[in-house]
């Protein structure tokens, strides 16, 4: 049975402020955050070729970058490194001097109030690029656990907000969460990820 | 979903989804199932088509990422990671 004519949807369509009005769902910028890729070196802007307006940032203008985004309102910023060296267990990813810690004092000293959610994985930082100890032509999920707990607290020290796992190990979550408990960062969120790692949406220079 | 329940057991905070575009029931359902906040990436292979296709001239890329972005939120995302934040916060983007 019609509701019609009693019942007009246009009445509520007429203008943009009536529209705006009964929207159901919004995006404004306090939900968002934005990605930040991490080189080494000072003064570089390496733009991302299949992504226009995008680049990965030295550590000094990534502090910049943070600087703008705060002033217009983003709210928090997620930071994915590329460090000078790769190796096979990914040591620049422990590394507390590493290229993450070094951004994360920076942002923070430049930008206190942007919340830092830093991205953990092994992939960016193995010269085989795995996300973790490869072991007889497989990644060796426990002893990859290790590192990942390791990444995670030298992120925390360096003033992370947030850690994000973004290797898909077994076990990782709760591997992370311990560790950061015992080194004094109870209070730390971290969120993990679930997906599916096989996708075409992925462009190969990003750094996922 | 099974994933998801071992990491909340395992201390997760947030959940994220990613790709978000491609994974929107997923989205919903981690929302609805588990009341956890829910964040979803926007990738970046997302952000390259719409790219590509605005320089042609083939896509409206303020009303495609408005598009795109509302499809996250409305289907669960309390948190959205997005290349294009910088741009909806300079009123580039509008939903």
């Amino acid at each position: 049975m019609s509701r019609f004519p009693a019942y007009r949807p246009r009445r509520l369509r007429r203008s943009e402020a009536l529209r705006r009005l009964v929207r159901e769902t919004r995006v404004t910028v306090e939900q968002l955050v934005q990605p930040l890729f991490v080189v080494p070196g000072r003064g570089v802007e390496r733009p991302v070729g299949s992504m226009p307006g995008i680049a990965q940032l030295s550590v000094d203008r990534a502090a910049e970058d943070c600087r703008r985004l705060a002033d217009l309102g983003v709210p928090a910023v997620i930071l994915f490194g590329i460090p000078e060296h790769k190796d096979a267990r990914g040591s620049g990813a422990t590394d507390p001097d590493g290229i993450i810690p070094r951004a994360l004092r920076a942002i923070r000293q430049a930008v206190p109030g942007l919340l830092l959610i830093t991205d953990v994985c092994l992939c960016e930082y193995t010269d085989h690029g795995h996300c973790g100890v490869v072991r007889d032509g497989d990644v060796d999920n426990d002893p990859t656990l290790e590192l990942l707990a390791v990444e995670a607290v030298a992120h925390a020290r360096a003033g992370a907000d947030v850690i994000a796992p973004s290797d898909m190990m077994d076990g990782r979550v709760g591997a992370i969460r311990r560790a950061l408990d015992a080194a004094g960062f109870a209070h730390l969120p971290r969120r993990q990820c679930a997906r599916s790692r096989s996708t075409s949406r992925r462009v190969p220079t990003s750094s996922w | 979903m099974r994933e998801v329940a071992l990491d909340i057991e395992e201390g997760a905070d947030i959940v994220l989804v990613k790709p978000a575009l491609p994974n929107l029931d997923i989205v919903r359902r981690v929302k609805e199932r588990f009341g956890y906040p829910v964040a979803a990436y926007q990738v970046s292979g997302e952000y390259a088509m719409v790219k590509a296709a605005a320089a042609r001239g083939w896509l409206d890329e303020a009303r495609a990422v408005a598009e795109s972005l509302t499809a996250i939120r409305r289907a669960g995302a309390d948190i959205v990671i997005t290349y294009f934040a910088g741009d909806v916060a300079r009123g580039l983007v509008r939903s």
